[in-house]
Parts: structure tokens; C-alpha cells; sequence
């Protein structure tokens, strides 16, 4: 992989994470190639271990109340090195791959999906399992991608909210991992890890 | 393991003269033939849903509940449909987790309890439907009614789709009563000639709708439009607006046992439970007759001979004798007694009380060979399958009195042969070879041991016709 040869250089140099957030570190150093670059997690926002966020083509910003469940990469690959906004009370399921320009709120991005860096994403959309975008787009708000043919259509309502969900993580997720803590600089909290 | 078996290089002639891979036949136990599935009776076990595999027990609710479960959504891929219920007023709405759509979004009324009365759609054409479906199936019955018991004229009969469509499959004896009374009274009716039903043909007509005025310069909302797939799913609204689809049936799925037609002995019955995979009888020619693979051959030239390399496996629980024959010349008495002839139960419309047994001749596949097979004299004894020696390497079967021309090697229940193959002189490069022998295995009847007589088990040889495509011709000078 090219790409975590880069991490490992500027291994977070710029992570900020607001009080309130939770980012889940799997019980090893090297854990800490994870993030890279100028990342911001808003409130409320739980990272479960082993999410990759690269912020080496520009910074990320990531809002309030979002969960970013396990092997989730976010990778910021801009063309014009922006910033790479996602709104609030997003979910991206297990495995899914982001590059988009801009992600709006209340979203679902369900396993495995992909989304590339010439797609904007509205609100209340759903991209479904398994499900790439790659053509340059907006996508609507309300739209449903599922699919092995990626078919659309607007849905009457934005999905479920995630509320409870995000409750429940953010009460069982400290009594089973070690958890970032935003005051401290990442890099010490690397050297604590790995004795 | 059955892409492998499934290869069709080996084939085996049925008694019933069709040609099929070992994984499609049938080993009968009690006449010790081979069936397919064009010679056992075919019937309906269990019908369920093949998406919750929620089983649907009673067979007289069955029509019922396949025209009122509403499983799906008019989208084209479907899972399962859920409830939910809105706590507040504890309406019902279907909803589906895979694309998002909720019957809200077709205006569908919510519904007061979780098994819903959904609304049915009635079809514009009911009536006309109606009258044309009662026309042909007075069509139908009275042609069944006209049969000549004629085997030959049955025969042609047989080969009618109409006949086809209601005899499928095979009813239970219950199912065959109920139908034996709704023909009886239908017998009466028509058969009278004064109640004979007759439709007008339909007229068509120049006038069309004319389209609207920006129906060319209007900007297309693909969102807005359902795609063909989804209009043609509902064939009798073919919405053109995504917010006028609707769910539409599907159909239950049928797990079947399968009847040897002869002795009327299941040779495959598979668990009541639609979820469960197991086969309570399992009697798939695979696990009974010895398995035949083409390990390598070289090159084939016409009028050369070549090698051949076979592996041979007996996959049954109990040794075997095998013994190669050549096969006798076609339409001779002798090969013409290896198929044998079936029973066919018919129902007879005239007769309505009795079902009558005809006897329908072997449907003969003809198979040309095109190259001779120079085949082993000895006998070859393979051991019984047995899963744990398969993993143990020290396992040596010495004690095989083998010709080492013939027997290359030996592991467990394998065997590897050796064979010699000419390919007829007269054959084009790049035709298929395919030659063909009798090959006799001794089938161990451990049923009539188990018994409390306490035999020794019978030992049964069976022959089974074997076809083998080798390869194709290559030409001499490429050598
Ligand atoms: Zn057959
Ligand atoms: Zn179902
Ligand atoms: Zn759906
Ligand atoms: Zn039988």
C-alpha cells in the first residue's frame, strides 16, 4: 500500500478531536498510522478501532454525531487539496471507502461501499452495500443507491435516526477499548499504548 | 465437488433411455436400477416461501395463502418485507430494507393490524379476463375428455403443453381426489352442448390518446420513472409514474420428493423443514454408482491409439466388483433390454374414479460412438468409501491382486486405469471422440440384511451403460 508509507511520516500532525467524541484505539502502536494529517471529529462523532482517515490531500472535517463503524477509510484525494466537509449524524458501515468532495447529514453509507472523490452526497441519502460511485455527481438529497446495478430513487423520508445507536456506543465502547483522549497529543498517547 | 460431477464428459444411459451425469440419476434400492428425473414421479412435499422460508403447512390453505402473502415490493431485487409498527398509533405500513420503499410511498393506506388486510388491486380487465380464462378451459377439459385410450393417440396427447401445464407435478392422493370431483362437475357441464361457452373476439381500434403538448420538450425526472422491468411486473397498471407501483405475489417454492415409478419407493426425500437441507432418503446414483473421471490423455489421432488415464471411485459404503464390457450393437435384443419400460399413471377423465396405469416404452437418446476403447479383462475390486482414510497416508492396499498394465495406482476407494483408445479412422480433426462400454458393478443390498432374517446381503450386479466424450481429435502432423 503507498499510501501508509505517507502516514507513518506525518502520523498525526494535525488530529484534533472535540470533547465529546469518541475514537477507539485498537490495543496497539502501530494503530496510530491510522490518522494522518489535519483531521477534525466533532461532538458526539464515535470512531470504533481500526477506521482510517487521511488527511494528507487536504484537511478533514468531520462533524457532529457521526458513526464510523470498523475498516472504514476516509481518504481526502482532492484535486484542488480542499477541505473534505462531512455533515452531522452520519453512519458509514463496516468497511466502506469515502473520498467525496462534500457529505451533507443523515446519511447511510452501508458495508462496503465507495464513494469517489467527484461525488458531493446531499442529505438523507443512502448508499447501499457493496454499491460504487464513481461517475462525477450530486446526489440528490433523499436518494436510495442499491443494488448490483446501483439503481435510484427518492425515498419519502431521510433514514432512521441513529440516535440510540450512537447512545449505546458511546456507553459500551469505553468498558471494552482504549480510547483516545483529546487533550492529550496523539503521539504520546501512541507511546503509552505500546508500553 | 458438483461443478465437478457435473461436467458432462461422462454420461450415463438411464433404463428410461435418457442420457445424464451421475449427479443427476437416481439408484433405486429396491429394483436396483438406475432412474433420472424423467423416470421417477415427482411430489410436492412441502411449499414455502423462498424468502423467509416461513413453511405453509396445510395444503388446503395453500391457494389462499399464495394469493394473499405480500412479500415483496415492486422493485426489481427483493428481500423480505417487514412490519414496523409507528408506536403511536399503531399503524402497519411494509417497508423494505433494501431499497427503502414503504407502501406510503404508493399511497397505500396503513393498516390497523401487522397481517394486514392489504388492499387488492382489482385489474381493469377482470371480466374479460374471466370469460377468456373459463373459455379455454372449457377447451381444455373437453379435449381431455376426447382422449382415446389409443396408446398412440395418448402418446400425442402427452406431448401437448395443455396437458403439461396441469400434470407437472404429482398430487398427493388427497389433492388428486379433490380434482377427480371439480372434473366430474365440470365433465357435466360441458359435455352438454347447450352449455358450451362462447366469447367474442376482441376489436381493435385506430384511436389512440394523443400525447401531450410538451410531451417532447418536458425535461425527463429519471427518478420520477419506473424502469420497463418494474412496469412489466405489473403487467395490468404498467404505472408510468414510480408512485403508482405496487406490490405484487410472488410465487412459493416446492421441495419435492422424487418416487421411483416402479416400485413406488422414494429415492430422494428431503426434509419437511424448508430451511433444513438434508435428505432424509437420498438415493442419488453419486453415492451408488462407481464414479468415472478422465484423468489425462495423449493426443488423440484417427486410427491411432492412444492412452487414456481413468480414475474410478467408488463412493458407496460397501465394496464393489467392477467388471468392463463392451457394448452390445445397437438395437440388438440384448441392448434394447437394458431400458426397460415404465409405468405411467394417467387420470382419466371418462373413468373418473379410477386412475389406469399405461406402460410408456424407453425414449431411446441415441449416442454414436466414434472411437474403440480397448478395454481391461480383469476384474477391479474397489474398497468401500471411507472419509477417515482419505486423510491418512500410510494407507496401503497391496492385497489387490492387480495387473500393473492396467491398475497405474491405488488409493483407498480409487482406483487409477489405464485404458486404450483408438479413435475411428474416418474422423475429422476437431470432431469430439466419445466412446462407450458397459461397466458392471455389484451393488450391495445391505437393506435385506438389516432385516431379521439375517441374510448375508445380496449382492446385485448392475450394468450401467457409460458414454465418454475423451476430447477432440487432434491432427497427426501437430504432434
Ligand atoms: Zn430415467
Ligand atoms: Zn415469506
Ligand atoms: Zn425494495
Ligand atoms: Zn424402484
Amino acid at each position: 500500500m503507498v499510501e501508509t508509507e505517507s502516514l507513518r511520516n506525518t502520523s498525526g500532525s494535525g488530529f484534533k478531536v472535540t470533547s465529546g467524541a469518541i475514537v477507539c484505539i485498537a490495543d496497539n502502536s502501530t494503530d496510530m498510522e491510522r490518522f494522518a494529517g489535519d483531521v477534525t471529529i466533532g461532538t458526539g462523532s464515535v470512531l470504533h478501532p481500526r477506521v482510517y482517515i487521511s488527511a494528507n490531500g487536504g484537511h478533514v472535517d468531520i462533524g457532529e454525531g457521526n458513526i464510523i463503524e470498523e475498516q472504514v477509510r476516509i481518504n481526502n484525494r482532492l484535486s484542488d487539496k480542499g477541505t473534505m466537509v462531512i455533515g452531522n449524524n452520519n453512519v458509514f458501515e463496516v468497511g466502506c471507502i469515502i473520498e467525496a468532495k462534500a457529505i451533507g447529514d443523515n446519511n447511510v453509507f452501508e458495508s462496503k461501499c465507495y464513494v469517489g472523490p467527484e461525488v458531493t452526497i446531499g442529505n438523507g441519502v443512502t448508499v447501499g452495500a457493496k454499491c460504487n460511485l464513481t461517475a462525477p455527481d450530486t446526489i440528490q438529497d433523499l436518494s436510495v443507491i442499491y443494488g448490483e446495478n446501483c439503481d435510484q430513487r427518492l425515498a419519502n423520508d431521510k433514514p432512521t435516526s441513529q440516535a440510540s445507536q450512537r447512545e449505546f456506543l458511546s456507553r459500551i465502547l469505553p468498558n471494552y477499548h482504549k480510547l483516545f483522549k483529546p487533550n492529550k497529543p496523539i503521539l504520546e498517547t501512541a507511546a503509552l499504548n505500546s508500553m | 465437488m458438483a461443478f465437478l460431477a457435473q461436467q458432462e464428459a461422462v454420461i450415463i444411459a438411464c433404463t428410461c433411455g435418457s442420457l445424464k451425469p451421475v449427479c443427476r440419476t437416481y439408484f433405486c434400492r429396491h429394483c436396483f436400477v438406475i432412474r433420472c428425473g424423467n423416470c421417477v414421479s415427482n411430489e410436492v412435499d412441502s411449499i414455502y416461501c423462498a424468502f423467509c422460508l416461513d413453511n405453509v403447512t396445510c395444503e388446503h390453505s395453500l391457494s389462499v395463502r399464495s394469493h394473499t402473502v405480500r412479500e415483496t415490493t415492486p422493485q426489481p431485487q427483493q428481500p423480505p418485507v417487514s412490519k414496523h409498527a409507528t408506536p403511536s398509533n399503531r399503524a402497519y405500513y411494509l417497508a423494505c430494507f433494501f431499497c427503502r420503499w414503504t407502501s406510503r410511498d404508493s399511497n397505500i393506506p396503513d393498516q390497523k393490524t401487522a397481517s394486514g388486510s392489504w388492499p387488492e388491486r382489482s385489474n381493469t380487465h377482470s371480466t374479460r379476463l374471466n370469460v377468456l380464462l373459463d373459455y379455454y378451459k372449457s377447451i381444455g377439459a373437453l379435449e381431455k375428455s376426447n382422449i382415446n385410450i389409443d396408446h398412440q393417440s395418448y402418446m400425442k396427447y402427452l406431448r401437448k403443453p395443455t396437458h403439461l401445464l396441469e400434470d407437472q407435478f404429482g398430487f398427493s392422493a388427497n389433492v388428486r381426489k379433490q380434482k377427480v370431483e371439480l372434473l366430474k362437475k365440470k365433465n357435466l357441464i360441458l359435455t352438454d352442448p347447450h352449455s358450451k361457452i362462447t366469447v367474442e373476439g376482441s376489436v381493435p381500434t385506430d384511436e389512440i390518446e394523443p400525447l401531450s403538448e410538451d410531451f417532447i420538450t418536458k425535461e425527463i425526472d429519471l427518478l420520477s420513472i419506473p424502469k420497463l422491468e418494474q412496469r412489466f411486473n405489473i403487467s395490468d397498471l404498467q404505472p408510468d409514474h414510480v408512485s403508482q407501483l405496487m406490490p405484487y405475489h410472488k410465487r412459493l417454492m416446492v421441495k419435492q420428493s422424487q418416487r421411483c415409478r416402479e416400485c413406488e419407493h422414494n429415492v430422494c426425500k428431503p426434509e419437511y423443514n424448508p430451511s433444513s437441507i438434508k435428505f432424509k432418503i437420498q438415493l442419488s446414483g453419486y453415492f451408488c454408482i462407481p464414479e468415472i473421471r478422465i484423468i489425462s490423455y495423449t493426443p488423440l489421432i484417427a486410427g491411432q491409439v492412444s492412452e487414456i488415464t481413468f480414475k474410478i471411485c467408488n463412493q458407496f459404503k460397501e465394496s464393489t466388483t467392477i467388471k468392463f464390457k463392451q457394448l452390445p450393437p445397437k438395437n440388438s435384443e440384448e441392448d434394447l433390454s437394458y431400458y426397460k419400460t415404465l409405468k405411467k399413471e394417467i387420470l382419466l377423465t371418462d373413468n373418473l374414479h379410477k386412475s389406469t396405469i399405461l406402460m410408456e416404452e424407453a425414449r431411446i437418446q441415441e449416442v454414436t460412438t466414434t472411437g474403440q476403447l480397448d478395454l481391461p479383462k480383469c476384474e477391479l475390486v474397489l474398497p468401500p468409501r471411507d472419509d477417515a482414510a482419505d486423510c491418512d497416508d500410510l494407507a496401503d492396499n497391496q492385497n489387490y491382486n492387480d495387473d500393473p498394465k492396467i491398475v497405474i495406482w491405488r488409493k483407498c476407494n480409487k482406483v487409477g486405469v489405464r485404458m486404450q483408445i483408438t479413435p475411428n479412422p474416418d474422423l475429422t480433426v476437431g470432431s469430439m471422440v466419445k466412446v462407450g462400454f458397459l461397466l458392471n458393478f455389484t451393488y450391495t443390498n445391505t437393506l435385506s440384511s438389516t432385516l431379521e432374517n439375517k441374510q448375508a446381503p445380496q449382492i446385485i450386479p448392475v450394468d450401467v451403460k457409460m458414454f465418454i466424450d475423451v476430447g477432440v481429435l487432434s491432427d497427426e502432423t501437430e504432434k
